[in-house]
């Protein structure tokens, strides 16, 4: 064993990928696979017992998500096993790069570009035709595969499934958190938010409302912005 | 004889799943009476292959197994044998999830046959129960072809549309995975 590779939730060899405020993820194998284990831990400024329940909601949260995101279509890594005793969860480690890390290379024809940008505005659409909202959709969730552009949607952890009357509102928010985190993490870039939301205009069949709402979060978001 | 398939567990050195395959087999039911009668290892399982399209779905209900036998909670049924294949079923439902994947059945042809074994443990009982079972020697690599594929679908509730994106056994693997968390019916 090399000093980085480190034993979690009984797993061995794995090596911390990415340390992040609410857990960490690690690359490790199983059972002939290459995986990832994606530990959460409980935060530890919130009652004891509180605290385990909402880390196990969220652990919940986030495999249903992707269940429910494969039946309808949509690609996203196969868990492997859950283990509720550390808070892990061991799933296929998907090949290929993060959308963000794809956009930032930059080794993409104009055409290439279209491609993956009208992928994600479908299927954005596709889980939200389901009722899926996935709560974090930023480019490092989505992960591109090359040469065949095929997408992955990882990180359902704050993903839910809406209900009718807070549908709107709820898409609505998930295309607006979409939007800013095409901004920020590609300033450089303008309008790719725009070529994907044209495909999703296209593809979902309740674009007018979804629309709406996201025109007023956009302009809640804005005023925020501007008073802040 | 069988070839027996030793399936080892990163998670869990030292202990070990034996498994063999059995086609054509004329007596299920009445192993199956056994099981039911107490009369078969503690540690053995005897189980509907058909259900069964790989060795990995195998694996993880085997790794769920020993997570549960050494936790505080414990095991959900009474035995490391019965509990490798409620676990490997999509039902919360115990006597449903064994019964369905368990081989007391009169239409039960394909049989695999499966059980722990634990390094420097002294047996007072084996859990190879092989002589009972009228067949013939199958590989598990079998397994794929000795698989209904519309049984397979319909128990675990599997769409076309995650099959586009998804081998079969992927969306086997995810159910028992994530079974915990999903709803009963296997995430309906
Ligand atoms: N299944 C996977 N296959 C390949 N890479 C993955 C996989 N899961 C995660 N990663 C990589 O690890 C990074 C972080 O994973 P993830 O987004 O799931 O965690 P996170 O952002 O810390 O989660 P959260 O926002 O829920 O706290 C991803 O951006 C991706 O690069
Ligand atoms: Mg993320």
């Amino acid at each position: 064993m090399t000093e980085e590779e480190q034993v979690v939730g009984l797993v061995p060899k794995c090596k911390l990928v990415c340390q992040g405020a609410e857990g960490r993820v690690f690359e490790t194998r199983y059972f002939k696979r290459r995986a990832i284990l994606k530990q959460r831990f409980d935060k530890m400024y919130r009652h004891p017992i509180l605290n385990k329940k909402l880390t196990r909601q969220r652990l919940g949260m986030e495999v249903k998500g992707m269940m429910k995101a494969r039946k309808l279509g949509i690609r996203t890594p196969t868990v492997l096993l859950v283990d509720t005793e550390t808070n892990s969860i061991i799933m296929d480690r998907v090949e290929g790069i993060t959308v963000k890390d794809w956009l930032r290379k930059g080794k993409y024809t104009e055409e290439e570009l279209g491609r993956v940008l009208s992928a994600i505005g479908t299927q954005v659409a596709a889980m939200h035709d389901g009722s899926l909202v996935h709560g974090d959709l930023t480019t490092s969730n989505i992960i591109v595969r090359e040469p065949s552009l095929e997408l992955t949607f990882i990180d359902f952890g704050l993903s839910f499934n809406t209900v009718a009357q807070n549908g709107p509102e709820d898409k609505g928010v998930d295309l607006y958190v979409m939007e800013r985190a095409f901004l920020n993490a590609h300033a450089d870039k303008p309008g790719l938010f725009d070529k994907a939301l044209e495909a999703y205009s296209q593809k979902t069949n309740q674009w007018k409302s979804t629309f709406n709402r996201y025109s007023e979060v956009r302009m809640r978001g804005r005023k925020r912005s501007m008073v802040g | 004889m069988a070839s027996t398939e030793t399936i080892t567990f990163e998670s869990h050195p030292g202990w070990t799943l034996q498994a063999r395959f059995f086609r054509d087999v004329t007596n299920a039911e009445e192993v199956g009476n056994l099981i039911v009668a107490g009369k078969l290892p503690v540690k053995t399982s005897v189980i509907n292959a058909k259900l069964v399209p790989d060795v990995l779905p195998l694996y993880a209900a085997g790794d769920k197994t020993l997570r549960a036998h050494k936790s505080q909670k414990g095991l959900t049924t009474r035995t490391l044998g019965s509990e490798l294949v409620f676990n490997l079923s999509g039902s919360k439902h115990i006597r449903e999830a064994l019964t369905k994947f368990g081989v007391k059945s009169k239409d039960c042809t394909s049989v695999i046959l499966a059980w722990f074994e634990k390094e420097g443990e002294m047996e007072e009982e084996g859990g190879d129960v092989s002589g009972l079972v009228k067949g013939s020697a199958g590989a598990m690599a079998d397994l794929a072809s000795a698989a209904d594929i519309a049984e397979v679908r319909s128990h675990y509730n599997i769409t076309d549309e995650e099959l586009s994106t998804s081998s079969l056994t992927d969306c086997v693997v995810f159910r028992i995975g994530a079974k915990d968390f999903l709803d009963k019916k296997s995430g309906k």
